[in-house]
C-alpha cells in the first residue's frame, strides 16, 4: 500500500504528510525542503533550539501557513491525497484535528466550560455537559468553570486550552490527529504528569500526537523525534505500528461552523461591545441630524430625507467589528482557522455582521426626522424595512474588507477606509430606493429606477464586493 | 548609483515639453465649442489634460491588473514590479484625472461632483483602491502573503475597469460620452483635435518614461534587500 511501511509485521499508515515544503516566516526560511510523514497512533516531538521553527512546523501540519513550495496533504489509501495547503493556494481543514496553540487560541471572554463545548462541537464530538464536566474535574478546572479566561493564570488556561485539543480525541473511536504547542510550558509538575498520562492515553487509542516541545519529560516519551535547525530537519526513532488503517471521510465542518455562530453570539451576549460601539455614533448622527432642525433637512433635494433617514444605519455597518478584535486575541482566530479552512473569513464576516441594527435604526431615523410630513407616502412606513435589510448586505461587505485589511500584518498602518468608499455606490442606490419609497409608495415593478431594481443592484453590488474581500486568502 | 535609462530621460523630456504645448495651444489656439451646447465653453480645455489623464490611468491600472494575475500565476520579482509600478502611476494619473474633473464640473454643472454618475465613481474607487495599495506596500512588511493580499485587491480594482466603461454608455447620467468618438460623428475641429492629439501623446510619453524609471528603481530596490538580508545573515541575524 502506498505511503505505508511495515514494521514487525503491524504496519504504519500517514495520516498527514509534508511533500518538499519550504516554509517562510515573513521574508525569513524556516524549513527548507523538507519532507516528514505523522503516522498514525504515534508521538512526534518536534524540537530544536528557539527560533528554530518548532511552532512554524507544527502550524504548517495544521494548514495555517502557506508552503512557498511543496504542499501538506492527507494521504489516502489507494485514493488522492486530500491538499490541506500548498503553494498555489488550496487549503482543506486537516480531518479529525484538535490544536492547542501556543497562546491558548481562545478569546478571553469566554467562560471554560464554553471553551470546552466549542472544541468539542468543532471537532465534531457533541460531549454531554456530564463528560465535559467530569474532564474539568480530573483536570482541576472544575470549580473554574464558569469563569471567563480572562480571569485564569496563565497556568490554568495552559491547561484549558490543552484539554480543549485533547477531550474530542480522548471520546473519540476514531483516529484523530492531536497537535499541542508547547504544552508543558507554564504547568505545575501534577499536570504535567497528567499531561504525560493523556498523551499515552491518546496513543493507546491510536490517535496520532504532535508536540513542539522543548521539554525532555515529554521528548523522552515520543516514538519519533525531530530536531529542526538550519532549515532542515533530522528525524530519529522509528515508527509506531497499527494494526488497522485510519478512517479517513470527506472533511464534516458543519458542526465547526454552528459553533463559530454560536461562538459569536455567546461573546457578544457577554460583552455587546460590537453592538455598543455601533450604536454610539449611529445615535450621535441621528441627534446631530435632528439638532441641525428639520426644516434644513425637508429643504434640501428629495433624496435628503431618504439620505438622513439610511445615514445612521450606514454608521452603524460601517464600524470595525468587535469580532476582528476577538479574532486576535491570544490567536483564537489562527484556532478557528486550523479548524475551519479557508471558511472562517466569508462565515464571520456574515455571522459578524450588524444584524439588529439597520431596521431598528432605519424607523427611528424616519420617526425622529420625517416630522409627519404630508408629502410622504401614507404606505412608506411599512416598506422601509426592505432598504433597511438591504443595508445588511453592505455591513456583511464591509466587515468582509475589515476583516481583509485585519489580515495585514501591521492592520493598523493601512487606511481600510479606501477600500471602504466603494460601499457608498449601493448605499447610494438604496437612497434612490428609499426617496421613490417614501414619495411615490412602494410598488414592485422590476427597472433601474424602481425601488425593487434598485434595492437588487445595490445587493449585488454589496455581494460582489464581498465575494471579492473574502476570496482573497488569509495569508 | 542607479543608472536612469537615457531613452526614459528622453521621453519624460518630450513629454514634458508636449505637456506645456498642450497646455499653451489648448488655451491660445484652440477654439470655444458651441456656446448653445455648452453652459462654460471655455472650460471644456481641462479635457486636453483629463482625458489623456485618464487613458494613462487606464494603462497603468491595467498594468497593475496585470502584475497581480501574474504575481499569483508566478510570483516572480518582475510581476511584482508591475504590481508596485502600475498603482504608483495609477495613483499619480488617476488623481490627475480626479482633480481635473471636477474643475470642469464646476464649471459645466455647478457642482463639482456627481454622486448619481456611476463613471465618476467607479474611477474615485479605482483611484482609492491604488492609494490603499501603495500606503499597504509602503506600511507593510514585504512579505509573500502580503504581495498576496495587495496582488488580490489590485484583481478585485480591475473589475471595476469594465463597469466604469461600461458606464459610459450604460448608466451615463451627466458625464459626457467618450468624447473622441462622439465628436468624429459630429465633426470635431481640427484644432481641437490636433491639440487633443498632442496631449494623448505627450502624456503617454510621460507614461512610458516613469514607467522605465520606476521599474529600474524597483528593480534595484529588490537587489538592495537582497544585499541587506544576505549582510543580516552574514553578520548573524535572521
Amino acid at each position: 500500500m502506498k505511503g505505508t511501511s511495515a514494521v514487525g509485521g503491524h504496519v504504519s499508515y500517514p495520516v498527514l504528510r509534508i511533500k518538499g515544503a519550504t516554509v517562510l516566516r515573513g521574508s525569513r526560511t524556516v524549513v527548507e525542503d523538507i519532507d516528514l510523514d505523522v503516522m498514525c497512533g504515534e508521538i512526534l516531538c518536534l524540537t530544536g533550539p528557539n527560533g528554530s521553527g518548532k511552532s512554524t512546523l507544527l502550524e504548517t501540519l495544521a494548514g495555517l501557513h502557506s508552503p512557498r513550495s511543496g504542499e501538506v496533504v492527507v494521504p489516502l489509501p489507494d485514493q488522492e491525497s486530500i491538499p490541506i495547503r500548498d503553494s498555489r493556494g488550496r487549503r482543506t481543514p486537516v480531518p479529525g484535528l484538535s490544536i492547542a496553540l501556543q497562546t491558548d487560541g481562545a478569546c478571553l471572554d469566554e467562560t471554560v466550560f464554553e471553551r470546552l463545548k466549542t472544541a468539542s462541537m468543532v471537532a465534531g464530538k457533541s460531549l454531554t455537559d456530564e463528560t465535559i464536566y467530569a474532564a474539568m474535574e480530573k483536570w482541576a478546572l472544575s470549580h473554574r468553570s464558569d469563569d471567563r479566561l480572562a480571569v485564569l493564570s496563565q497556568g490554568l488556561r495552559k491547561r484549558v486550552s490543552i484539554l480543549a485539543a485533547i477531550l474530542p480525541a480522548i471520546q473519540s473511536s476514531e483516529p484523530r490527529i492531536v497537535l499541542l504547542d508547547e504544552p508543558s510550558e507554564g504547568l505545575d509538575s501534577a499536570s504535567r504528569d497528567l499531561l504525560r498520562e493523556s498523551i499515552f492515553s491518546l496513543r493507546e487509542k491510536g490517535h496520532s500526537v504532535v508536540i513542539a516541545t522543548h521539554d525532555d519529560a515529554i521528548t523522552e516519551i515520543s516514538d519519533r523525534k525531530v530536531d529542526i535547525s538550519a532549515r532542515t530537519i533530522s528525524i530519529s526513532g522509528s515508527n509506531h505500528s497499527v494494526d488497522d488503517p485510519p478512517f479517513r471521510d470527506a472533511v464534516p465542518i458543519s458542526g465547526a461552523i454552528s459553533a463559530l455562530g454560536r461562538w459569536i453570539l455567546a461573546l457578544e451576549m457577554r460583552n455587546p461591545v460590537d453592538t455598543v460601539q455601533r450604536i454610539v455614533p449611529a445615535l450621535l448622527a441621528l441627534f446631530l441630524l435632528r439638532s441641525i432642525g428639520l426644516d434644513a433637512i425637508s429643504d434640501g433635494a428629495p433624496s435628503s430625507l431618504a439620505f438622513y433617514i439610511l445615514a445612521p444605519a450606514l454608521i452603524a455597518i460601517l464600524v470595525r467589528p468587535a469580532l476582528i478584535d476577538r479574532l486576535k486575541e491570544r490567536r483564537s482566530g489562527d484556532w478557528w482557522r486550523a479548524h475551519l479552512g479557508r471558511s472562517i473569513r466569508p462565515l464571520s464576516s456574515i455571522v459578524g455582521s450588524p444584524w439588529i441594527l439597520p431596521i431598528p435604526l432605519t424607523y427611528l431615523s424616519f420617526i425622529i426626522l420625517s416630522n409627519g410630513s404630508s408629502d410622504i407616502d401614507p404606505s412608506a412606513y411599512a416598506w422601509l424595512w426592505l432598504p433597511a435589510l438591504s443595508m445588511l448586505d453592505i455591513g456583511a461587505a464591509a466587515t468582509a474588507i475589515h476583516m481583509l485589511v485585519s489580515g495585514f500584518e501591521r492592520s493598523t498602518a493601512v487606511a481600510a477606509s479606501l477600500m471602504m468608499a466603494i460601499l457608498i455606490w449601493p448605499f447610494l442606490l438604496l437612497v434612490d430606493a428609499t426617496t421613490e419609497i417614501l414619495y411615490q409608495g412602494m410598488y414592485f415593478d422590476i427597472g433601474f429606477d424602481t425601488p425593487l431594481g434598485l434595492i437588487i443592484c445595490s445587493s449585488l453590488i454589496a455581494a460582489s464586493v464581498w465575494g471579492a474581500a473574502v476570496i482573497i486568502p488569509d495569508e | 548609483m542607479v543608472r536612469i535609462p537615457t531613452q526614459a530621460i528622453a521621453l519624460l523630456a518630450l513629454g514634458s515639453g508636449g505637456l506645456v504645448a498642450t497646455i499653451f495651444l489648448g488655451i491660445t489656439w484652440a477654439p470655444d465649442v458651441n456656446p448653445s451646447q455648452w453652459r462654460a465653453p471655455a472650460a471644456y480645455r481641462i479635457i486636453f489634460l483629463h482625458v489623456p489623464f485618464a487613458w494613462t490611468s487606464f494603462l497603468a491600472f491595467g498594468m497593475l491588473f496585470w502584475g497581480s494575475l501574474r504575481w499569483y500565476l508566478r510570483r516572480t520579482e518582475r510581476s511584482w514590479r508591475l504590481v508596485q509600478t502600475g498603482s504608483d502611476l495609477g495613483l499619480l494619473f488617476g488623481i490627475g484625472v480626479i482633480t481635473s474633473g471636477p474643475i470642469w464640473g464646476m464649471a459645466e454643472w455647478g457642482v463639482p461632483w456627481d454622486w448619481a454618475d456611476l463613471r465618476l465613481n467607479t474611477f474615485a474607487l479605482l483611484t482609492a483602491l491604488a492609494l490603499f495599495i501603495v500606503m499597504a506596500r509602503r506600511s507593510q512588511p514585504d512579505h509573500d502573503s502580503t504581495r498576496d493580499t495587495i496582488a488580490a485587491v489590485g484583481l478585485f480594482g480591475f473589475i471595476l475597469v469594465p463597469i466604469t466603461a461600461v458606464a459610459t454608455t450604460l448608466y451615463q447620467k451627466r458625464h459626457p460620452g467618450v468624447v473622441i468618438i462622439e465628436s468624429e460623428d459630429s465633426g470635431l475641429d481640427p484644432a481641437i483635435r490636433a491639440v487633443m492629439m498632442v496631449g494623448f501623446i505627450s502624456i503617454t510619453l510621460l507614461f512610458i518614461g516613469f514607467t522605465i524609471i520606476s521599474d529600474k528603481l524597483y528593480s534595484a530596490e529588490a537587489e538592495i534587500e537582497l544585499n541587506l538580508k544576505a549582510l543580516d545573515e552574514m553578520n548573524g541575524g535572521e
